[in-house]
């Protein structure tokens, strides 16, 4: 068998050799970061102990939407109220957002007359 | 199973055999993949910060209501819930904005009674803040980016208060690896905070911890023991807030979503082009194959094979560097997209998590695009008579 018929054979078996090494390094970025959670739950529970529970969306301060930093701060987007009634609709961390959630849907309170 | 494997091997051969298209179409495939991955597991990432704030915070928050938002709730209304029976413990807390520096860098002022405060904690160089003057504060690590502010830094009084105000220090930062909410706070005891914002007697919420399956009942009872003519309760518990969080991976509304749906059918365009529809070349190939004695299903599992070969290629590459960007580069360029106030190289650890759904997700997405364009063209191909094919 000559070099050129050589490399011929060899190739196919390279490419498949880089696809499995790929997806297996993927494999193991997904084992490795699942045994990181651990130690990641332990430090997000030592600041959580030391704040009372703080943070949840994807706002980092409270100037924008403060029920997008913590819904237990604000009932829904602040934007819906002020400065134009109904800006829920084009506050950015709302519409664009990566991590969404709804208003919290308050149980009533009892005693109070339901529908 | 010998035939199968043999058919198998040649979809293996065919990748060599076109090396720059099939090149082309995994690099385009990663490209598409690599955004929505890297996105998802940033999404993944503040989730899980999310349920560890609900899981090792309190019970129930008590606040109250005026013109139907939050607002301070008196401390008087401690001394009517500690008694409630199922109440294990009540803590004051106050959470407001306020601005620091020249650029009035927005700022999360938190302030928690200092008997609350561990002993020691690893989530902070430094130690903890005490009461007292000057005011003590431990800073997030945006904060003290953008401010120029480390241990022992001293900053002027930024506040008002009518008892007068005082120079603040800061004797702690967070560590960058603490959850993203540490980065522009600024934690500070109780009676510190009371008098940044120039409060007495008030606290923004009050945190109750309870016996477990006391919730509901206590959420009544403490209705019921501070509701008057001037305050009106409002009471979040845990069980609200755990709904909150979206439990499947396609429960994500936002034009997140709606742009890669955009993005993906332009990709099936994509690699239509590039996968060769209409190239005689592999016409050619498979009226070959056809002469030789190849039926149309043993075409169709060579093409499955060198597709999906293709698509598992583009999702672990764009795994491998949605991994590199996000632990490595700590999401540079990417974070402050999805984290508002985030610079382009954010001075805290961006939370993400590489889960097997979404990659399973990407290898789906990635199949459907790459078959789009081999698999119908091997078929029209190989549904033809060999001399067409041929032609």
């Amino acid at each position: 068998m000559n070099k050129a018929s050589r490399m011929h054979s060899i190739k196919p078996t390279l490419i498949l050799a880089v696809i499995v090494g790929l997806a297996s390094v993927a494999t193991a970025l997904m084992i490795v970061d699942a045994g990181a959670k651990p130690a990641r739950t332990e430090l997000s529970a030592e600041f959580q102990r030391l704040v009372g529970g703080l943070g949840f969306g994807p706002a980092l301060d409270l100037t924008r939407c403060p029920n997008s930093f913590d819904p237990r701060l604000d009932d829904g987007c602040a934007g819906d109220l002020e400065p134009l009634p109904g800006g829920a609709r084009f506050c950015p961390l709302h519409a664009g957002s990566i991590f969404y959630y709804p208003p919290l849907e308050r149980a009533a309170p009892a005693g109070t007359s339901g529908n | 199973m010998g035939r199968f494997l043999a058919i198998a091997q040649t979809g293996v051969a065919s990748l060599a055999l076109h090396p720059l298209r099939n090149l082309v179409t995994a690099i385009a495939v990663t490209v598409l993949l690599l955004p929505f991955l890297a996105g998802l597991a940033i999404a993944q990432g503040i989730e899980e910060q999310a349920e560890a704030s609900i899981r090792f915070g309190s019970d129930l928050y008590v606040t109250r209501e005026e013109f139907g938002r939050n607002a301070p709730i008196p401390l008087a209304a401690l001394d009517a819930i500690r008694p409630l029976e199922g109440v294990t413990k009540v803590v004051p807390r106050i959470v407001g904005a306020m601005t620091l520096g020249k650029d009035d860098e927005p700022v999360v002022v938190v302030g928690m009674p200092v008997s609350e405060f561990p002993a020691e904690v690893r989530c902070i160089q430094g130690r903890l803040p005490r009461p007292g003057k000057p005011n003590e504060f431990v800073i997030g690590t945006e904060l003290a980016r953008r401010l120029n502010l480390k241990l022992g830094s001293r900053i002027l009084p930024f506040y008002h208060n009518d008892r007068g105000e005082s120079i603040s220090v800061i004797v702690g930062v967070f560590e960058a690896d603490a959850p993203i909410w540490q980065a522009r706070l600024i934690l500070t005891p109780f009676e510190t905070a009371a008098d940044l914002f120039n409060e007495s007697g008030r606290a923004t919420d009050l945190l109750v911890w309870c016996r477990p399956r006391y919730e509901e009942q206590l959420r009544s009872a403490i209705r019921h023991a501070i509701v008057s003519s001037r305050v009106r309760p409002r009471i979040t518990t845990r069980g609200e807030l755990e709904a909150l969080l979206p439990r499947d991976l396609l429960h994500r509304a936002g034009i997140f979503n709606l742009h890669f749906v955009l993005v993906f059918t332009v990709g099936i365009l994509v690699v239509l082009v590039t996968s060769g529809i209409g190239l005689s070349e592999r016409r050619r190939e498979i009226g070959i194959l056809k002469a030789t004695g190849w039926q149309t299903d043993e075409v169709l599992l060579r093409a499955f094979v060198e597709s999906s070969l293709l698509s598992l290629a583009g999702v672990s590459l764009a795994l491998v560097l949605a991994g590199i960007w996000l632990k490595v580069l700590n999401g540079y360029g990417i974070a402050g997209l999805f984290l508002t106030g985030a610079d382009l190289s954010p001075a805290f650890a961006v939370p993400s998590r590489l889960t097997p759904v979404p990659a399973l997700l990407g290898f789906v997405l990635s199949f459907a695009l790459v078959t789009s364009g081999t698999l119908y063209s091997s078929w029209r191909a190989a549904s033809a008579t060999t001399l067409e094919a041929m032609r």
